[in-house]
Protein backbone atom coordinates (compact mmCIF):
# COMPACT_ATOMS: atom_id res chain seq x y z
CA UNK A 1 0.00 0.00 0.00
CA UNK A 2 1.28 3.33 -0.89
CA UNK A 3 0.76 7.11 0.24
CA UNK A 4 0.24 8.51 3.95
CA UNK A 5 1.33 5.28 6.35
CA UNK A 6 -1.65 4.06 8.60
CA UNK A 7 -0.20 5.23 11.74
CA UNK A 8 0.14 8.87 10.84
CA UNK A 9 -3.26 8.93 11.03
CA UNK A 10 -3.31 7.05 14.15
CA UNK A 11 -1.10 10.19 15.70
CA UNK A 12 -3.43 12.71 14.01
CA UNK A 13 -6.27 11.07 15.83
CA UNK A 14 -5.16 10.75 18.96
CA UNK A 15 -3.71 14.33 18.62
CA UNK A 16 -7.35 15.42 18.29
CA UNK A 17 -8.80 13.85 20.74
CA UNK A 18 -6.20 15.41 23.25
CA UNK A 19 -7.26 18.98 21.96
CA UNK A 20 -10.75 18.05 21.67
CA UNK A 21 -10.42 16.62 25.46
CA UNK A 22 -8.42 19.50 26.63
CA UNK A 23 -11.11 22.15 24.67
CA UNK A 24 -13.59 20.54 27.00
CA UNK A 25 -12.20 21.11 30.03
CA UNK A 26 -10.35 24.27 29.69
CA UNK A 27 -13.22 26.43 27.51
CA UNK A 28 -15.73 28.43 29.29
CA UNK A 29 -18.33 29.21 26.07
CA UNK A 30 -20.93 25.96 26.21
CA UNK A 31 -20.52 25.82 22.01
CA UNK A 32 -16.93 25.50 22.33
CA UNK A 33 -17.11 22.88 24.65
CA UNK A 34 -19.33 21.52 22.34
CA UNK A 35 -17.43 21.87 19.75
CA UNK A 36 -14.12 20.12 21.42
CA UNK A 37 -16.40 16.94 22.16
CA UNK A 38 -17.61 16.44 18.47
CA UNK A 39 -14.05 16.69 17.57
CA UNK A 40 -13.00 13.92 19.97
CA UNK A 41 -15.65 11.89 18.36
CA UNK A 42 -14.58 12.65 14.84
CA UNK A 43 -10.83 12.04 16.00
CA UNK A 44 -12.31 8.24 17.21
CA UNK A 45 -14.05 7.71 13.54
CA UNK A 46 -10.86 8.83 11.85
CA UNK A 47 -8.77 6.02 14.38
CA UNK A 48 -11.59 3.25 13.30
CA UNK A 49 -11.19 4.32 9.57
CA UNK A 50 -7.46 4.18 10.15
CA UNK A 51 -7.81 0.44 11.84
CA UNK A 52 -10.01 -0.96 9.46
CA UNK A 53 -7.72 0.49 6.71
CA UNK A 54 -4.77 -1.88 8.57
CA UNK A 55 -7.19 -4.76 8.50
CA UNK A 56 -8.23 -4.57 5.32
CA UNK A 57 -4.52 -4.48 4.14
CA UNK A 58 -3.79 -7.54 6.06
CA UNK A 59 -6.46 -9.71 3.98
CA UNK A 60 -9.19 -9.52 6.92
CA UNK A 61 -12.05 -8.08 5.26
CA UNK A 62 -14.71 -8.95 8.25
CA UNK A 63 -12.88 -7.58 10.79
CA UNK A 64 -12.25 -3.94 8.37
CA UNK A 65 -16.27 -4.00 7.67
CA UNK A 66 -16.36 -3.95 11.45
CA UNK A 67 -15.06 -0.86 12.22
CA UNK A 68 -16.72 1.12 9.04
CA UNK A 69 -20.05 0.13 10.35
CA UNK A 70 -18.96 1.25 13.59
CA UNK A 71 -18.18 4.78 12.12
CA UNK A 72 -21.21 4.96 10.19
CA UNK A 73 -23.36 4.80 13.57
CA UNK A 74 -20.95 6.81 15.27
CA UNK A 75 -21.89 9.42 12.85
CA UNK A 76 -25.32 8.89 13.59
CA UNK A 77 -25.27 8.89 16.93
CA UNK A 78 -23.13 12.26 16.77
CA UNK A 79 -25.61 13.89 15.00
CA UNK A 80 -28.36 12.90 17.08
CA UNK A 81 -26.35 14.22 19.80
CA UNK A 82 -25.66 17.77 18.64
CA UNK A 83 -29.73 17.87 17.82
CA UNK A 84 -30.37 17.08 21.54
CA UNK A 85 -27.41 19.05 22.72
CA UNK A 86 -27.94 22.49 20.80
CA UNK A 87 -31.72 21.98 21.89
CA UNK A 88 -30.69 22.49 25.31
CA UNK A 89 -28.26 25.23 24.44
CA UNK A 90 -31.03 26.94 23.07
CA UNK A 91 -33.65 26.03 26.50
CA UNK A 92 -30.32 27.46 28.46
CA UNK A 93 -30.22 30.70 26.47
CA UNK A 94 -33.67 31.64 26.48
CA UNK A 95 -33.76 31.62 30.13
CA UNK A 96 -30.88 33.35 30.98
CA UNK A 97 -29.56 34.91 27.82
CA UNK A 98 -26.21 33.43 28.13
CA UNK A 99 -24.19 29.88 27.84
CA UNK A 100 -21.33 30.50 29.81
CA UNK A 101 -20.57 27.32 31.82
CA UNK A 102 -18.96 29.49 34.66
CA UNK A 103 -22.20 31.24 35.34
CA UNK A 104 -24.08 28.38 35.50
CA UNK A 105 -23.67 27.81 39.21
CA UNK A 106 -27.00 27.80 41.07
CA UNK A 107 -26.18 24.35 42.41
CA UNK A 108 -23.13 24.11 44.29
CA UNK A 109 -21.92 23.82 47.98
CA UNK B 1 -26.36 -15.05 6.99
CA UNK B 2 -28.75 -13.97 9.34
CA UNK B 3 -31.89 -15.45 10.29
CA UNK B 4 -34.84 -13.20 9.85
CA UNK B 5 -36.72 -15.47 12.80
CA UNK B 6 -33.95 -14.26 15.18
CA UNK B 7 -35.90 -10.92 15.38
CA UNK B 8 -38.57 -12.56 17.88
CA UNK B 9 -36.30 -12.19 20.42
CA UNK B 10 -36.58 -8.57 20.13
CA UNK B 11 -40.07 -8.70 20.20
CA UNK B 12 -40.13 -6.85 23.36
CA UNK B 13 -37.74 -3.60 22.62
CA UNK B 14 -38.88 -3.37 18.74
CA UNK B 15 -42.76 -2.90 21.14
CA UNK B 16 -41.68 -0.90 23.64
CA UNK B 17 -39.82 1.48 21.10
CA UNK B 18 -43.15 1.43 18.61
CA UNK B 19 -45.05 2.36 21.92
CA UNK B 20 -42.70 5.29 22.82
CA UNK B 21 -43.31 6.39 19.07
CA UNK B 22 -47.46 6.53 19.08
CA UNK B 23 -47.11 8.05 22.71
CA UNK B 24 -44.86 11.01 21.35
CA UNK B 25 -46.92 11.47 18.20
CA UNK B 26 -50.23 11.15 20.47
CA UNK B 27 -48.65 13.87 22.99
CA UNK B 28 -48.13 16.30 20.19
CA UNK B 29 -50.66 16.76 17.98
CA UNK B 30 -53.28 19.15 18.97
CA UNK B 31 -53.30 19.66 22.58
CA UNK B 32 -52.40 16.59 23.48
CA UNK B 33 -52.69 13.60 25.61
CA UNK B 34 -53.56 14.42 29.61
CA UNK B 35 -51.90 13.02 32.25
CA UNK B 36 -53.49 10.21 33.53
CA UNK B 37 -54.24 8.47 29.66
CA UNK B 38 -50.66 9.07 29.05
CA UNK B 39 -49.45 7.24 32.47
CA UNK B 40 -51.44 4.48 31.67
CA UNK B 41 -50.48 3.52 28.12
CA UNK B 42 -46.73 4.10 29.37
CA UNK B 43 -47.65 1.22 32.36
CA UNK B 44 -49.39 -0.94 30.21
CA UNK B 45 -47.22 -1.05 27.42
CA UNK B 46 -44.13 -1.77 30.19
CA UNK B 47 -46.33 -4.41 31.70
CA UNK B 48 -47.16 -6.38 27.82
CA UNK B 49 -43.35 -5.73 27.49
CA UNK B 50 -42.51 -7.74 30.57
CA UNK B 51 -44.73 -10.61 29.09
CA UNK B 52 -42.94 -10.30 25.58
CA UNK B 53 -39.62 -10.76 27.50
CA UNK B 54 -40.67 -13.62 29.52
CA UNK B 55 -42.32 -14.86 25.82
CA UNK B 56 -38.89 -14.09 23.78
CA UNK B 57 -37.08 -16.12 26.76
CA UNK B 58 -39.59 -19.33 26.85
CA UNK B 59 -38.73 -18.90 22.73
CA UNK B 60 -34.78 -18.97 22.73
CA UNK B 61 -33.38 -18.01 25.47
CA UNK B 62 -30.00 -19.12 25.48
CA UNK B 63 -25.61 -17.63 26.04
CA UNK B 64 -25.64 -17.83 22.63
CA UNK B 65 -25.32 -14.34 20.75
CA UNK B 66 -28.18 -14.09 17.93
CA UNK B 67 -28.09 -11.67 15.06
CA UNK B 68 -24.84 -11.70 13.90
CA UNK B 69 -23.41 -11.92 17.43
CA UNK B 70 -25.02 -8.27 18.30
CA UNK B 71 -27.19 -9.50 20.94
CA UNK B 72 -27.71 -12.32 23.85
CA UNK B 73 -30.96 -13.21 25.27
CA UNK B 74 -29.31 -15.07 28.58
CA UNK B 75 -30.83 -15.48 32.16
CA UNK B 76 -28.55 -12.58 33.50
CA UNK B 77 -30.28 -10.50 30.77
CA UNK B 78 -33.96 -11.84 31.75
CA UNK B 79 -33.74 -10.88 35.23
CA UNK B 80 -32.32 -7.28 34.29
CA UNK B 81 -34.62 -6.55 31.87
CA UNK B 82 -37.74 -7.55 34.41
CA UNK B 83 -36.03 -5.06 36.89
CA UNK B 84 -35.77 -2.77 34.71
CA UNK B 85 -39.07 -2.69 33.41
CA UNK B 86 -40.35 -2.40 36.97
CA UNK B 87 -38.04 0.34 37.77
CA UNK B 88 -39.29 1.93 34.87
CA UNK B 89 -43.15 1.49 36.14
CA UNK B 90 -42.52 2.61 39.47
CA UNK B 91 -41.23 6.02 37.88
CA UNK B 92 -44.42 6.00 35.63
CA UNK B 93 -46.38 5.88 39.05
CA UNK B 94 -44.36 8.39 40.52
CA UNK B 95 -44.15 11.22 38.07
CA UNK B 96 -47.41 12.46 37.74
CA UNK B 97 -47.93 15.24 40.43
CA UNK B 98 -45.07 17.06 38.69
CA UNK B 99 -46.71 17.10 35.28
CA UNK B 100 -49.81 18.31 36.71
CA UNK B 101 -48.45 21.16 38.79
CA UNK B 102 -45.83 21.89 36.39
CA UNK B 103 -47.97 22.68 33.32
CA UNK B 104 -45.80 20.56 31.10
CA UNK B 105 -46.74 18.20 28.35
CA UNK B 106 -47.41 14.33 29.49
CA UNK B 107 -47.02 12.94 26.34
CA UNK B 108 -43.77 13.28 25.45
CA UNK B 109 -42.24 12.58 29.41
CA UNK B 110 -43.52 9.34 29.74
CA UNK B 111 -42.47 8.47 25.55
CA UNK B 112 -38.96 9.87 26.56
CA UNK B 113 -39.30 7.56 29.55
CA UNK B 114 -40.01 5.09 27.26
CA UNK B 115 -37.32 5.38 25.29
CA UNK B 116 -34.58 5.48 27.83
CA UNK B 117 -35.85 2.12 28.86
CA UNK B 118 -35.88 0.82 25.50
CA UNK B 119 -32.16 1.59 25.19
CA UNK B 120 -31.66 -0.19 28.91
CA UNK B 121 -33.65 -3.10 27.78
CA UNK B 122 -31.11 -2.85 24.66
CA UNK B 123 -28.07 -2.30 26.62
CA UNK B 124 -28.21 -5.31 29.30
CA UNK B 125 -28.91 -7.85 25.81
CA UNK B 126 -25.90 -6.26 24.13
CA UNK B 127 -23.09 -8.64 23.07
CA UNK B 128 -21.55 -6.05 20.76
CA UNK B 129 -19.03 -3.26 21.77
CA UNK B 130 -21.11 -1.13 18.82
CA UNK B 131 -24.91 -2.42 20.22
CA UNK B 132 -23.85 -1.56 23.54
CA UNK B 133 -22.50 1.67 22.95
CA UNK B 134 -25.39 2.64 21.08
CA UNK B 135 -27.95 1.53 23.40
CA UNK B 136 -26.29 3.33 26.34
CA UNK B 137 -26.24 6.28 24.21
CA UNK B 138 -30.37 6.05 23.29
CA UNK B 139 -30.71 5.55 27.15
CA UNK B 140 -28.39 8.37 27.94
CA UNK B 141 -29.82 10.74 24.97
CA UNK B 142 -33.38 10.44 26.56
CA UNK B 143 -31.68 11.43 30.06
CA UNK B 144 -30.44 14.31 28.92
CA UNK B 145 -33.76 15.65 28.03
CA UNK B 146 -35.90 14.18 31.06
CA UNK B 147 -32.99 16.30 33.10
CA UNK B 148 -34.80 19.28 31.46
CA UNK B 149 -37.27 18.82 31.27
CA UNK B 150 -38.84 21.64 33.24
CA UNK B 151 -37.50 23.75 30.70
CA UNK B 152 -38.95 27.03 32.28
CA UNK B 153 -36.84 26.09 36.02
CA UNK B 154 -33.08 27.70 35.57
CA UNK B 155 -32.39 24.46 37.46
CA UNK B 156 -33.82 21.96 35.25
CA UNK B 157 -32.06 23.91 32.22
CA UNK B 158 -28.66 23.87 34.33
CA UNK B 159 -29.12 20.01 34.93
CA UNK B 160 -29.31 18.73 31.39
CA UNK B 161 -26.64 21.02 30.29
CA UNK B 162 -24.20 19.95 32.76
CA UNK B 163 -25.24 16.04 32.00
CA UNK B 164 -24.90 16.74 28.66
CA UNK B 165 -21.67 17.79 28.56
CA UNK B 166 -20.30 15.40 31.07
CA UNK B 167 -22.36 12.73 29.17
CA UNK B 168 -20.90 13.38 26.01
CA UNK B 169 -16.99 13.52 26.95
CA UNK B 170 -17.67 10.45 28.77
CA UNK B 171 -19.17 8.91 25.71
CA UNK B 172 -16.35 10.09 23.65
CA UNK B 173 -13.64 8.92 25.95
CA UNK B 174 -15.62 5.16 25.85
CA UNK B 175 -15.81 5.40 22.58
CA UNK B 176 -11.52 6.02 22.18
CA UNK B 177 -11.61 2.87 24.36
CA UNK B 178 -13.77 0.88 21.87
CA UNK B 179 -11.72 2.01 18.92
CA UNK B 180 -8.35 1.27 20.17
CA UNK B 181 -9.91 -2.26 21.46
CA UNK B 182 -10.81 -3.04 17.73
CA UNK B 183 -7.49 -1.41 16.53
CA UNK B 184 -5.99 -4.16 18.88
CA UNK B 185 -8.25 -6.98 17.96
CA UNK B 186 -9.66 -6.22 14.83
CA UNK B 187 -13.20 -6.81 16.66
CA UNK B 188 -15.91 -5.40 18.50
CA UNK B 189 -18.33 -8.95 19.31
CA UNK B 190 -17.38 -9.27 22.92
CA UNK B 191 -16.87 -13.01 23.00
CA UNK B 192 -14.52 -13.10 20.17
CA UNK B 193 -12.41 -10.02 21.29
CA UNK B 194 -12.10 -12.05 24.98
CA UNK B 195 -10.67 -15.01 22.36
CA UNK B 196 -8.22 -12.58 21.29
CA UNK B 197 -7.21 -10.38 23.84
CA UNK B 198 -6.40 -14.09 25.68
CA UNK B 199 -3.96 -14.74 22.51
CA UNK B 200 -2.78 -11.29 22.74
CA UNK B 201 -1.68 -10.96 26.49
CA UNK B 202 -0.54 -14.35 26.69
CA UNK B 203 2.09 -13.52 23.67
CA UNK B 204 2.39 -10.01 25.30
CA UNK B 205 1.78 -7.85 22.10
CA UNK B 206 0.26 -4.84 21.38
CA UNK B 207 0.62 -3.76 25.62
CA UNK B 208 0.12 -0.02 25.23
CA UNK B 209 -2.88 -0.07 22.62
CA UNK B 210 -4.93 -2.66 25.23
CA UNK B 211 -3.96 -0.67 28.13
CA UNK B 212 -5.04 2.55 27.30
CA UNK B 213 -7.89 0.73 25.45
CA UNK B 214 -9.41 -0.88 28.07
CA UNK B 215 -8.59 1.83 30.63
CA UNK B 216 -10.75 4.56 28.41
CA UNK B 217 -13.39 2.15 28.00
CA UNK B 218 -13.53 1.51 31.95
CA UNK B 219 -13.12 5.39 32.82
CA UNK B 220 -16.29 5.45 30.33
CA UNK B 221 -17.96 3.08 32.27
CA UNK B 222 -17.62 4.39 35.75
CA UNK B 223 -18.97 7.27 34.74
CA UNK B 224 -22.29 6.19 33.75
CA UNK B 225 -22.79 4.08 36.98
CA UNK B 226 -21.43 7.74 38.98
CA UNK B 227 -18.85 6.15 40.78
CA UNK B 228 -16.31 8.50 41.98
CA UNK B 229 -13.60 10.32 40.53
CA UNK B 230 -15.70 10.04 37.44
CA UNK B 231 -19.04 11.55 39.77
CA UNK B 232 -18.56 15.19 39.15
CA UNK B 233 -22.17 15.59 37.70
CA UNK B 234 -24.13 13.47 39.66
CA UNK B 235 -24.85 16.43 42.32
CA UNK B 236 -26.02 18.89 40.36
CA UNK B 237 -28.12 16.69 38.17
CA UNK B 238 -29.47 14.92 40.78
CA UNK B 239 -30.61 18.02 42.46
CA UNK B 240 -31.15 20.53 39.64
CA UNK B 241 -33.71 17.37 37.75
CA UNK B 242 -37.25 16.79 38.40
CA UNK B 243 -37.37 14.61 41.18
CA UNK B 244 -39.45 11.74 39.25
CA UNK B 245 -36.66 11.92 36.89
CA UNK B 246 -33.97 11.89 39.70
CA UNK B 247 -35.55 8.69 40.66
CA UNK B 248 -35.54 7.15 37.29
CA UNK B 249 -31.37 7.87 37.10
CA UNK B 250 -30.85 6.70 40.24
CA UNK B 251 -31.97 3.43 39.81
CA UNK B 252 -33.14 2.50 36.43
CA UNK B 253 -30.13 4.28 34.47
CA UNK B 254 -28.03 2.84 37.01
CA UNK B 255 -28.85 -0.85 37.40
CA UNK B 256 -28.17 -0.70 32.90
CA UNK B 257 -25.31 1.15 33.10
CA UNK B 258 -23.76 -1.61 36.26
CA UNK B 259 -25.20 -4.73 33.41
CA UNK B 260 -23.30 -3.72 31.13
CA UNK B 261 -19.77 -2.38 33.24
CA UNK B 262 -20.61 -6.15 34.12
CA UNK B 263 -21.10 -7.69 30.72
CA UNK B 264 -17.66 -5.73 29.58
CA UNK B 265 -15.39 -6.43 32.15
CA UNK B 266 -16.70 -10.09 32.91
CA UNK B 267 -17.07 -11.59 29.38
CA UNK B 268 -14.75 -9.03 26.82
CA UNK B 269 -11.99 -8.51 29.24
CA UNK B 270 -11.25 -11.46 31.22
CA UNK B 271 -7.65 -11.81 29.93
CA UNK B 272 -7.53 -8.26 32.11
CA UNK B 273 -8.76 -9.70 35.41
CA UNK B 274 -6.07 -8.49 37.48
CA UNK B 275 -5.86 -5.45 36.80
CA UNK B 276 -9.53 -4.19 36.35
CA UNK B 277 -9.92 -6.09 39.89
CA UNK B 278 -7.26 -3.42 41.04
CA UNK B 279 -8.50 -0.11 39.26
CA UNK B 280 -12.29 -1.24 40.21
CA UNK B 281 -11.19 -1.80 43.83
CA UNK B 282 -9.54 1.77 44.10
CA UNK B 283 -13.00 3.32 42.40
CA UNK B 284 -14.88 1.44 45.12
CA UNK B 285 -13.01 2.55 48.06
CA UNK B 286 -12.67 6.54 46.81
CA UNK B 287 -16.67 6.46 45.59
CA UNK B 288 -17.31 4.74 49.47
CA UNK B 289 -15.07 7.27 51.16
CA UNK B 290 -16.04 10.18 49.66
CA UNK B 291 -19.76 9.89 48.68
CA UNK B 292 -20.44 9.03 52.24
CA UNK B 293 -18.32 11.64 53.57
CA UNK B 294 -19.61 14.69 51.14
CA UNK B 295 -22.93 13.51 52.16
CA UNK B 296 -22.41 14.22 56.04
CA UNK B 297 -21.98 17.82 54.95
CA UNK B 298 -25.60 18.57 52.72
CA UNK B 299 -28.67 19.61 54.12
CA UNK B 300 -30.80 19.12 51.02
CA UNK B 301 -32.13 16.04 51.11
CA UNK B 302 -31.63 15.48 47.09
CA UNK B 303 -28.06 16.33 47.43
CA UNK B 304 -27.62 13.96 49.98
CA UNK B 305 -29.34 10.94 48.24
CA UNK B 306 -26.85 11.63 45.68
CA UNK B 307 -23.66 11.16 47.29
CA UNK B 308 -25.02 8.09 48.81
CA UNK B 309 -25.68 7.20 45.39
CA UNK B 310 -22.27 7.68 44.71
CA UNK B 311 -21.34 5.88 47.68
CA UNK B 312 -23.70 2.74 46.88
CA UNK B 313 -22.18 2.49 43.17
CA UNK B 314 -19.18 2.27 45.19
CA UNK B 315 -20.66 -0.82 47.87
CA UNK B 316 -21.72 -2.67 44.46
CA UNK B 317 -18.11 -2.68 43.17
CA UNK B 318 -17.07 -4.43 45.42
CA UNK B 319 -19.18 -7.38 44.41
CA UNK B 320 -17.90 -6.80 40.85
CA UNK B 321 -14.21 -6.85 41.71
CA UNK B 322 -14.84 -9.70 43.35
CA UNK B 323 -14.91 -11.76 40.49
CA UNK B 324 -16.83 -14.87 41.60
CA UNK B 325 -20.17 -16.00 42.04
CA UNK B 326 -20.62 -14.74 45.17
CA UNK B 327 -20.19 -11.24 44.19
CA UNK B 328 -22.07 -11.74 40.84
CA UNK B 329 -25.17 -13.02 42.75
CA UNK B 330 -24.44 -10.03 45.45
CA UNK B 331 -24.60 -7.56 43.31
CA UNK B 332 -27.97 -8.50 41.45
CA UNK B 333 -29.59 -8.91 44.80
CA UNK B 334 -28.08 -5.32 45.68
CA UNK B 335 -29.27 -3.93 42.33
CA UNK B 336 -33.13 -5.17 43.09
CA UNK B 337 -32.65 -4.11 46.71
CA UNK B 338 -31.73 -0.83 46.02
CA UNK B 339 -33.95 -0.02 43.06
CA UNK B 340 -37.06 0.30 45.53
CA UNK B 341 -35.37 1.83 48.15
CA UNK B 342 -34.23 4.73 46.10
CA UNK B 343 -37.62 4.89 44.00
CA UNK B 344 -39.31 5.03 47.44
CA UNK B 345 -37.23 7.67 48.95
CA UNK B 346 -37.43 9.40 46.27
CA UNK B 347 -41.12 9.29 45.87
CA UNK B 348 -41.10 10.28 49.59
CA UNK B 349 -39.06 13.36 48.47
CA UNK B 350 -41.66 14.26 45.68
CA UNK B 351 -44.57 14.08 47.87
CA UNK B 352 -42.67 16.65 50.90
CA UNK B 353 -41.55 19.15 47.58
CA UNK B 354 -43.21 22.20 46.68
CA UNK B 355 -43.21 24.12 44.09
CA UNK B 356 -39.58 25.56 42.83
CA UNK B 357 -37.81 23.14 44.74
CA UNK B 358 -38.75 23.90 47.96
CA UNK B 359 -39.35 21.62 50.72
CA UNK B 360 -35.88 19.86 50.17
CA UNK B 361 -34.21 20.51 53.32
CA UNK B 362 -33.34 18.58 56.39
CA UNK B 363 -35.75 20.47 58.61
CA UNK B 364 -38.52 20.39 56.13
CA UNK B 365 -38.86 16.74 57.76
CA UNK B 366 -39.36 18.47 61.24
CA UNK B 367 -42.73 16.53 62.90
CA UNK B 368 -43.47 14.47 60.20
CA UNK B 369 -44.02 11.93 62.21
CA UNK B 370 -46.72 13.79 63.66
CA UNK B 371 -48.11 15.47 60.55
CA UNK B 372 -48.44 12.12 58.46
CA UNK B 373 -47.56 8.64 60.12
CA UNK B 374 -47.18 7.43 56.73
CA UNK B 375 -44.58 8.72 55.34
CA UNK B 376 -42.14 9.47 57.89
CA UNK B 377 -42.60 5.33 58.87
CA UNK B 378 -41.64 4.58 55.27
CA UNK B 379 -39.23 7.23 55.10
CA UNK B 380 -38.07 5.55 58.06
CA UNK B 381 -37.90 2.08 56.42
CA UNK B 382 -35.67 3.70 52.89
CA UNK B 383 -33.32 4.96 55.31
CA UNK B 384 -32.88 1.93 57.83
CA UNK B 385 -32.16 0.08 54.31
CA UNK B 386 -29.85 2.77 52.97
CA UNK B 387 -27.67 2.73 56.37
CA UNK B 388 -27.91 -1.16 56.01
CA UNK B 389 -29.29 -2.22 59.36
CA UNK B 390 -31.73 -5.59 59.83
CA UNK B 391 -34.56 -6.38 58.97
CA UNK B 392 -34.38 -4.53 55.78
CA UNK B 393 -33.09 -5.74 52.31
CA UNK B 394 -30.35 -2.72 52.62
CA UNK B 395 -28.91 -5.39 55.29
CA UNK B 396 -28.59 -8.29 53.31
CA UNK B 397 -27.61 -6.39 49.93
CA UNK B 398 -24.43 -5.09 51.71
CA UNK B 399 -23.65 -8.42 54.06
CA UNK B 400 -23.61 -10.81 51.10
CA UNK B 401 -21.30 -8.10 49.04
CA UNK B 402 -18.98 -7.82 52.09
CA UNK B 403 -19.42 -12.07 52.44
CA UNK B 404 -18.10 -12.30 48.72
CA UNK B 405 -15.00 -9.76 49.16
CA UNK B 406 -13.88 -11.40 52.11
CA UNK B 407 -14.36 -14.67 50.47
CA UNK B 408 -12.50 -13.35 47.37
CA UNK B 409 -9.77 -11.84 49.49
CA UNK B 410 -10.35 -8.40 48.81
CA UNK B 411 -10.72 -8.18 52.91
CA UNK B 412 -9.88 -4.56 52.59
CA UNK B 413 -12.22 -3.40 50.91
CA UNK B 414 -14.60 -4.77 52.82
CA UNK B 415 -13.64 -3.17 55.71
CA UNK B 416 -13.84 0.27 53.79
CA UNK B 417 -17.40 -0.85 53.32
CA UNK B 418 -18.16 -1.45 56.81
CA UNK B 419 -16.44 1.58 58.15
CA UNK B 420 -17.90 3.98 55.78
CA UNK B 421 -21.27 2.28 56.30
CA UNK B 422 -20.96 3.48 59.96
CA UNK B 423 -20.42 7.01 58.59
CA UNK B 424 -23.77 6.74 56.74
CA UNK B 425 -25.87 6.10 59.98
CA UNK B 426 -24.85 9.67 60.73
CA UNK B 427 -26.58 11.38 57.44
CA UNK B 428 -29.22 8.92 57.13
CA UNK B 429 -30.77 9.01 60.85
CA UNK B 430 -30.12 13.13 60.51
CA UNK B 431 -33.47 12.35 58.23
CA UNK B 432 -35.55 10.43 61.05
CA UNK B 433 -33.99 12.65 64.14
CA UNK B 434 -35.82 15.57 62.15
CA UNK B 435 -39.11 13.44 61.76
CA UNK B 436 -39.47 11.70 65.01
CA UNK B 437 -37.84 13.80 67.64
CA UNK B 438 -38.25 17.39 66.15
CA UNK B 439 -41.04 19.51 66.69
CA UNK B 440 -42.32 21.48 63.73
CA UNK B 441 -44.37 24.91 63.66
CA UNK B 442 -46.99 23.61 61.07
CA UNK B 443 -48.46 21.06 63.25
CA UNK B 444 -52.01 20.38 61.08
CA UNK B 445 -52.15 16.86 59.70
CA UNK B 446 -50.92 16.24 55.53
CA UNK B 447 -53.77 15.05 53.32
CA UNK B 448 -53.02 11.62 52.10
CA UNK B 449 -50.88 11.89 48.89
CA UNK B 450 -52.16 10.53 45.28
CA UNK B 451 -53.01 7.15 45.29
CA UNK B 452 -50.49 5.92 42.81
CA UNK B 453 -47.53 8.01 45.10
CA UNK B 454 -48.61 6.52 48.20
CA UNK B 455 -49.08 2.94 46.75
CA UNK B 456 -45.93 3.21 45.13
CA UNK B 457 -44.05 4.54 48.65
CA UNK B 458 -45.87 1.68 50.30
CA UNK B 459 -44.70 -1.15 47.96
CA UNK B 460 -41.39 -0.08 48.12
CA UNK B 461 -41.34 -0.28 51.78
CA UNK B 462 -42.74 -3.79 52.06
CA UNK B 463 -40.73 -4.98 49.28
CA UNK B 464 -37.61 -3.31 51.44
CA UNK B 465 -38.92 -4.81 54.20
CA UNK B 466 -39.55 -8.43 52.79
CA UNK B 467 -36.36 -8.84 51.02
CA UNK B 468 -34.82 -8.01 54.64
CA UNK B 469 -37.33 -10.94 56.05
CA UNK B 470 -37.05 -13.47 54.00
CA UNK B 471 -34.25 -12.92 51.23
CA UNK B 472 -34.21 -16.83 50.07
CA UNK B 473 -36.08 -16.50 47.06
CA UNK B 474 -34.38 -13.40 45.47
CA UNK B 475 -31.03 -15.01 46.07
CA UNK B 476 -32.41 -17.87 44.37
CA UNK B 477 -33.26 -15.81 41.87
CA UNK B 478 -29.87 -14.03 41.18
CA UNK B 479 -27.99 -17.33 41.78
CA UNK B 480 -29.86 -18.79 38.62
CA UNK B 481 -28.98 -15.35 36.42
CA UNK B 482 -25.26 -15.26 36.28
CA UNK B 483 -23.05 -15.24 33.63
CA UNK B 484 -20.01 -17.25 32.73
CA UNK B 485 -16.93 -15.74 35.11
CA UNK B 486 -13.95 -14.13 33.59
Amino acid sequence: MTGVPATWYLLLSAALFCIGAAGALTRRNGITIFLSIELMLNSVNLSIVAYARIASASGSLLASLDGKVLVLFVLAVAAAEAAVGLALFIAVYRNRREIDINRLNLMRW
Amino acid sequence: MIDPTEFWLLAPEIFLAVAAMLLLVAGSIGRGVRNRPAAAVALLSLVATALLVLWAYGKGGSSEAFLAGMFVLDSYALFLKLLLLIATGLTVTISGRFLEEGGYRPGEYYSLILFAATGMLFMVSGYSLLSIWISLELMALSSYILAGYFKRERKSNEAALKYFILGALSSGVLLYGISLLYGATGTVHVGELAARLGDLVSTGEQPILIAVGWLLLAIGLYFKVAAAPFHVWTPDVYVGAPTPVTAFLASASKIASFAILIRILFEALPALKADWQLITALVACISMIWGNLAALTQDNVKRMLAYSSIGHAGYILIGVLCASEEGLWAVLFYLLAYAFITLGAFGTVIILEQREYAGETYSDYAGLARRSPFLAASMLVFMVALTGIPPTGGFFGKFYLFAAAVEAGWIWVALVGVLTSAISLFFYFGIVVQMYLKPSEDTTPRPMPAVGLASTIAICAIVTVLLGLVPGPLVELAKASLIPLP
